[in-house]
């Protein structure tokens, strides 16, 4: 199998098939399955339902429903207003994740300590190649055939059977900074700097998404700075969520610059915690000219290169990770900071990104080798004349290589031929 | 080249636990496109016949549908001599919560089911609408002509 592939199943992703049937170890893998989005099929984040029931991730729904306001699973008409969240579902997936690397091993075990009077071979390569595994408990516990509960400093050890062993179920959590709360104050601090903190009377060191004062300077921690940020979360609704004296400050000095090349701004974040945040509404962006959407973009600390159509979709994109990220427990929200940062990743691995190329000429120039290499790599495999089109558009990855049949509407008598020859081939 | 965690996980799936008579492999190259199998399923015209497709998943995937084009020669109402499929879910009918699994036992079910009023290949829907068993003659004979394992 390919090499690459490989290289991405060892990335460790969770899969409800990494439990034994539910013959071997009834429901556990039905389990796994439920609490996994039918669209990302990964573990819900920030779960939400429509009207018919049926729970995906917000920010899953949240794409799905502009392309069609239908119930991804059942079709029943649906829209955005109808979301709601599901708490209980996110406390069941919070508290899976992290008993699941146990219950598969559990699971495993049990799977093995079935299989072995069956199938007494296979067990004992299975064994043996686990061996690091079993000579582990084994330690620990003198018998190693039954399903042992281990020691709590037992080390979760990578079981081979599974496609994606443990030590990644859990990565929301992982990769969470090592926050600790100040016994004085009761902020979120990192814990290496929790000592600093309190050596500040409280005032320094706090956790940036926790509070918009902080490591950067500590000097402008008036309340007031904090509410003034709101009001570039609302474009639209300025003074709505500001209380008054806010909206006479100087707002100039914050995070208007707007000329930043898609770097987050060391400016300080509202409380994502805030329980009474609410979702940003939608924007028609039709109806407004590029500047005022490259306005919104900068009120939220986002980068404004790119056409109007790039605008657009980078902002549309925003409100889906904001929205989806207040859909969130308030505990288990990101910080805005680390939003841009999705996003900015998103765009740059091109998700979202496409006709977002400013200067045609220079990026036909950079890439001259790549697409005179996309040219020689398509040519053997057409052996007729093509679309000048496709050839020239600018193509991010070897995609269009592989993909000259499947574009629409080439219906010159050429395509009858790639046929024929793909048929003298086989 | 990121590829979404959805994908590389059908993908395992697909390579590790293939639905029957079905099988595809993703390009070493490009894992978003991928090499098909479909067995012609009994019972139909196009029985023992096994028949190459091309998939390829685009980056809005799986917000918009995967790509599939039959590369053998099939005398189908709803496939063209392009090798496109008529069908629905690989159109406007599409759904996030479908996945390359289910598109592949659907055109696999098109096979076994024709459906000559909503045609792709208008002559040979028409063919099939005026004499049946005539063409389904001719759909053996070209599954034995162009996909015979």
């Amino acid at each position: 199998m390919a090499s690459m592939l490989d290289d991405l199943l060892a990335q460790g992703i969770t899969d409800s098939t990494d439990f034994p049937d539910d013959a071997t170890t009834p429901g556990l893998r039905s389990f796994d399955d439920a609490l996994r989005c039918g669209i990302c099929r990964d573990f819900y984040d920030a779960p939400v339902s429509l009207a018919c029931g049926h729970c995906f991730c917000s920010a899953c729904i949240r794409s799905a429903l502009p392309e069609k306001a239908q119930c991804p699973t059942c079709r029943k008409e649906a829209s955005e207003s109808q979301l709601r969240r599901v708490v209980a579902v996110e406390s069941a997936v919070h508290a899976w994740k992290a008993a699941r690397d146990l219950i598969l091993r559990f699971a495993l075990e049990e799977e093995r300590r079935k299989s072995r009077p069956v199938l007494p071979s296979l067990s004992q390569t299975r064994k043996s190649s686990n061996g690091n595994h079993s000579e582990r408990l084994g330690q620990k516990r003198r018998r190693r055939d039954s399903p042992l509960p281990p020691s709590s400093d037992d080390e979760i050890v990578a079981i081979p059977s599974s496609p994606a062993p443990s030590g990644s179920s859990t990565p929301d959590i992982s990769s969470l900074p090592d926050l600790v709360e100040c016994p004085v104050c009761q902020k979120d601090v990192l814990s290496s700097k929790i000592n600093m903190h309190l050596d500040s009377s409280c005032k320094k060191y706090l956790f940036e998404g926790s509070t918009p004062t902080g490591s950067n300077t500590g000097a402008e921690s008036s309340k007031s700075k904090q509410k003034q940020q709101w009001s570039h979360l609302f474009p639209g609704s300025k003074g709505k969520n500001v209380p008054a004296k806010a909206k006479d400050r100087d707002q100039s000095k914050t995070k208007t610059k707007g000329k930043g090349k898609g770097k987050s701004r060391a400016t300080p974040d509202v409380d994502v915690t805030d329980e009474s945040l609410e979702h940003l509404p939608k924007v028609a962006y039709d109806i407004h000219p590029r500047q005022r959407i490259s306005e919104m973009l900068a009120e939220s600390g986002l980068p404004t290169h790119g056409d109007k159509n790039a605008l657009a979709r980078r902002h549309a994109r925003w409100l889906v990770l904001y929205n989806a990220n207040i859909d969130r427990d308030p505990k288990q929200r990101h910080t805005l900071d680390h939003l841009r940062q999705e996003l900015k990743a998103e765009e740059a691995e091109g998700r979202t990104k496409k006709e977002t190329v400013d200067d045609v000429v220079a990026y036909q120039k950079a890439n001259k080798g790549t697409f005179a290499k996309l040219t020689e790599a398509a040519r053997p495999k057409k052996p007729i004349k093509v679309k000048k089109a496709k050839e020239g558009t600018p193509v991010l990855d070897g995609d269009e290589v592989r993909d000259p049949g499947l574009a629409e509407g080439r219906n010159s008598p050429a395509g009858h031929e790639v046929i024929d020859v793909d048929d003298s081939e086989s | 080249m990121a590829l979404p965690k959805r994908i590389i996980k059908e993908t395992e799936r697909l390579v590790a636990d293939p639905a029957p008579g079905i099988t595809a492999a993703p390009h070493d190259d490009n894992l978003r496109y991928f090499d098909v199998t479909i067995q012609g399923p009994d019972g139909s015209p196009f029985q023992n016949g096994v028949f190459r497709l091309e998939l390829f998943l685009p980056e809005e995937y799986p917000m918009s549908p995967p790509k599939v084009r039959f590369l053998t020669k099939i005398y189908h109402p709803n496939i063209d001599k392009l090798g496109r499929i008529c069908l629905d879910i690989l159109k406007d009918k599409w759904s996030p919560a479908l996945q390359i699994r289910t598109v592949l036992l659907s055109v696999q079910a098109l096979l076994s089911a024709p459906n000559p009023d909503d045609p792709l290949a208008t002559d040979v829907a028409k063919h099939y609408k005026e004499n049946e068993k005539d063409a389904q003659r001719v759909s053996r004979e070209w599954t034995e002509k162009y996909a015979s394992a």
